[in-house]
């Protein structure tokens, strides 16, 4: 399961994965790592193969968790369908599914955030 | 099978016409042929919903009291040209606003029609005809005397995809274009695409009724940069950018289904616009070309990643393939991005459809034929 992470500052220089690998002996995938300007780290990783037990050891060790599917938001009501962020989305998370109609995948998304700027209504917007 | 647009008219009159969309018309040619497609079908319906920069209303406020000039004019901080008679102005789709980049013309004419206040500030000089030098105030679209679009290019009779052989992103009217060939877009309707299902032009001409952003618009004139020769292929179907439309129709009848602002990143303001023709099948020439299928249409590739007024091309591809999401250029699979809202394009056809089932909307002859010769030429500076 694709979720992100978002590690207080508290916490950043603190080898969490590395923890929760040995604890748990979970499968976790990197995708996407980096520490924002408010010294915060953010995370996007796929977790596996039972990801709930890593979802509560995570909170537990004040980690914020969210599913990634949350954090981009398709305002449906500007979208107008054209097929642009598909074009840029190289993991095929964006595509033209029945009747036209854009389809979000979550699952195949890694989080590379091209589409953004790719949508000419801006329909397309990351949740902070 | 040869009928006449008066025949087919009294057939719409009668509510006998059988009409359909070019997709369900290439449907029925995949399934039964051409000659069906030409014995059952009176009319097919195209549509499309792109972006079109040459877009633009006139509109009239009325006179103030005392009179004013609107000789420098701004909508909500985009500038409108008020270089014409004293209270007409045209404000164009792609101008900016002086205080919003992400703001222009476009927005303008979004928000008017959706009856939002639009705020006009204007000033011109003083004059024994018009005393007053400046005025600012509130607009709606309900309260113009007249807001009508003239959009002096739309709809492209077929354009070119866009790729990017460069080594960084490029940001483009098409999009998006990833480095490396990393993606390419595209900017038509296809098999629905209205010029595309009569590339000769034999029923679109100055006067035609057409569907306009949601109303009955007509053609006005050939559109700026109107190329009669463009690149065809064997059967005579344009593969490189070739008609183009002046239209006319008023805002006041259109709906925001159909009309949209568009904020390309990079680029700058644009209108997403739906139009569509409805062509009547006069004989099995029209029949057949009005139900070519997305996998007999094609469009050629440039390389924008080439800065030049001449862009290489560099691929060929159907429609069919642009529209699996992905494709093979260069050596390389890569994803395929439209620009043209397929599901908004089929909507513009099936509401002409269903207008023409009602008899709301008849097929005109046009009272003087488009170009047949003459090219787009460069300006050598």
């Amino acid at each position: 399961m694709k979720l992100f992470l978002q590690f207080p500052k508290e916490i950043v220089d603190r080898p969490i994965i590395t923890a929760l690998i040995r604890e748990l002996g979970v499968e976790v995938n990197i995708l996407r790592a980096r520490v924002t300007q408010n010294e915060d780290g953010e995370m996007v990783a796929d977790i596996g193969p039972s990801p709930e037990r890593a979802i509560t050891w995570l909170k537990d060790h004040g980690v914020i968790v969210a599913p990634l599917s949350d954090k981009i938001i398709r305002h449906e009501e500007v979208c107008v369908d054209c097929g642009s962020c598909p074009g840029v989305c190289p993991a095929g998370a964006l595509s033209m599914g029945d009747e036209d109609r854009l389809v979000f995948d979550a699952d195949k998304c890694i989080f590379c955030l091209f589409c953004l700027d790719a949508c000419p209504t801006g329909a397309l917007e990351v949740f902070e | 099978m040869q009928r006449s647009l008066e025949e087919i008219n009294e057939r719409i009159a009668r509510g006998e016409a059988v009409v359909l969309t070019a997709e369900e018309a290439a449907r029925l040619r995949e399934s039964e042929g051409v000659k069906a497609v030409s014995n059952k079908v009176d009319v097919v319906t195209t549509g499309t919903f792109g972006m079109m920069c040459s877009s633009g209303l006139f509109l009239n406020t009325g006179h103030t009291d005392p009179p004013s000039r609107f000789q420098r004019a701004f909508l909500n901080d985009v500038e409108a040209y008020g270089g014409i008679a004293a209270v007409d102005l045209y404000i164009g789709a792609t101008q900016v606003s002086q205080t919003n980049p992400r703001y222009g013309g476009a927005h303008v004419i979004e928000a008017l029609l959706r009856g939002e206040p639009v705020r006009l500030r204007a000033e011109g000089a003083r004059s024994d005809c018009y005393p007053r030098e400046s005025v600012e105030g509130e607009i709606t679209l309900k309260n113009l005397n007249q807001a009508f679009l003239f959009n002096p290019r739309n709809l492209y009779q077929n354009y070119a995809a866009a790729t990017n052989s460069s080594s960084r992103v490029l940001y483009t009217y098409m999009g998006k274009l990833l480095p490396g060939y990393g993606n390419i877009m595209y900017a038509t309707s296809g098999e629905l695409s209205p010029l595309l299902k009569d590339p000769k032009l034999r029923t679109v001409g100055i006067g035609t009724r057409l569907f306009l952003g949601g109303a009955i618009g007509y053609v006005a004139w050939e559109g700026t940069q109107f190329n009669a020769n463009p690149k065809r292929d064997a059967t005579g179907m344009p593969i490189s950018p070739g008609a183009t439309l002046a239209l006319v129709g008023n805002l006041k009848e259109m709906s925001t289904d159909f009309i949209r602002a568009a904020y390309i990143p990079g680029y700058g303001v644009s209108l997403f616009l739906g139009i569509g023709l409805a062509i009547p099948l006069l004989d099995e020439d029209l029949a057949e070309t009005a139900s070519r299928p997305d996998s007999q249409i094609k469009t050629v590739v440039l390389d924008y990643g080439v800065a030049r007024r001449q862009r290489p091309v560099v691929g060929e591809f159907t429609y069919k393939e642009l529209k699996s999401g992905w494709v093979e250029i260069m050596g390389k699979r890569t994803r395929t991005g439209s620009r043209t809202s397929m599901r908004i394009s089929r909507q513009v056809a099936l509401t002409l459809k269903s207008w023409i089932k009602e008899g709301r909307f008849t097929l005109s002859h046009f009272t003087r034929p488009l170009p047949v010769e003459g090219r787009t030429l460069p300006w050598e500076v």
